[in-house]
């Protein structure tokens, strides 16, 4: 599925020493780039009033900002485990793609390896991955390569939100931290929308979650994804 | 205890997702349907949270206050012009405090 060489395509194999090397150059601004989000998802948690515990253990077992962030909000207006767990699919639906990618970037690791592999993919480690290996075949050098960069990303973000979750409250109500949730969306959606179809997709979901958010409540967000993604579906893909 | 059953629920079925094409092996093959829904998911929940946010408080219709609105144009423009997610509350929130100033 991805246009990355596989293992017996390629006969560029660097030595493994220059994986961690390389993988910190390549990864340093995307997770400088990660720190401002951490900060808005550590704020979102002490609004929504979870313990740093609870936010921080929420970090590490799902290691998916946005959906992190949708789940403290969730959390936050009370609306319960279930409609938590469906924003969360469809948020994280992408996961699929990019584990395809690890199943092909480590397709001579053991099943079980592949296994351990997979958990810490997001979108900016694929992106930079997916970069690296189409010149890079060793599997000792992706390996090595990969677990830093997600290290590096973790590091980055989990430690933001430590940080917002030891500073955020004393900051002033008129700092506008409650809006560090729907910017930090924004900006993922500005990231997301590449053509026609993805800007009526989501124009088109947010106004069906306006239409329908009176009548059908927490039901309205899914509903409204529904809706977008099947005139998306529709129109066809333009980009 | 409820907020680390919904976070592991959560975390669990993000990992479901992530390692489905790894257990799958080669029993699964992507169509173009199945991968352009999967493209399109994001931008439609992402726009709905926000319209969610601005608009919907307490399950009613309201108004965007400007403020609000003009800090997250700002944020779209800001992270499409320079490719960074962190740019988004580096240029939104400055928006919004300024015009919460002027309307005091």
């Amino acid at each position: 599925m991805t246009a990355t060489a596989t293992p017996r395509d390629v006969v560029n194999v660097a030595p493994a020493a220059g994986a961690a090397r390389a993988a910190l150059q390549d990864t340093a601004p995307f997770a400088v780039a990660l720190v401002p989000f951490g900060f808005a998802v550590g704020v979102a948690a002490t609004h929504a009033g979870l313990s740093a515990t609870e936010n921080l253990a929420g970090a590490l077992v799902m290691l998916a900002g946005a959906a992190q962030l949708a789940v403290v909000e969730s959390i936050g207006r009370g609306e319960g485990i279930w409609l938590a767990v469906l924003v969360t699919l469809l948020i994280n639906l992408r996961f699929v793609l990019y584990g395809a990618g690890i199943a092909e970037w480590f397709a001579n690791a053991s099943r079980l390896q592949r296994l351990l592999l997979v958990f810490p993919v997001v979108d900016q480690s694929f992106m930079i991955c997916q970069q690296r290996f189409r010149s890079e075949a060793d599997l000792a050098w992706r390996r090595r390569y990969y677990l830093t960069t997600t290290a590096l990303l973790a590091g980055c973000f989990v430690g933001a939100q430590a940080l917002a979750l030891g500073f955020g409250d004393v900051l002033p109500d008129g700092a506008g931290l409650h809006l560090a949730a729907p910017l930090a969306f924004a900006g993922m959606l500005a990231k997301s929308v590449h053509g026609r179809t993805e800007l009526v997709v989501a124009t088109t979901a947010a106004i069906a979650l306006v239409v329908v958010a009176g009548t059908l409540g927490p039901a309205a967000l899914p509903a409204a994804v529904v809706v977008g993604v099947v005139t998306g579906a529709r129109m066809g893909r333009t980009s | 205890m409820i907020v680390i059953v919904t976070f592991v629920a959560a975390a669990a079925v993000t990992y479901l997702l992530r390692s489905s094409m790894v257990l799958a092996g080669d029993r699964l093959q992507e169509s173009d349907g199945v991968r352009t829904a999967v493209e399109l998911t994001a931008p439609a929940v992402l726009a709905a949270m926000i319209a969610g946010a601005l608009l919907v408080h307490h399950g009613t219709v309201s108004a965007p206050a400007l403020a609000e609105v003009a800090a997250i144009g700002a944020a779209v423009v800001a992270v499409r012009r320079t490719g960074n997610v962190g740019a988004a509350l580096a240029a939104g929130l400055p928006v919004y405090w300024v015009i919460q100033a002027l309307a005091v």
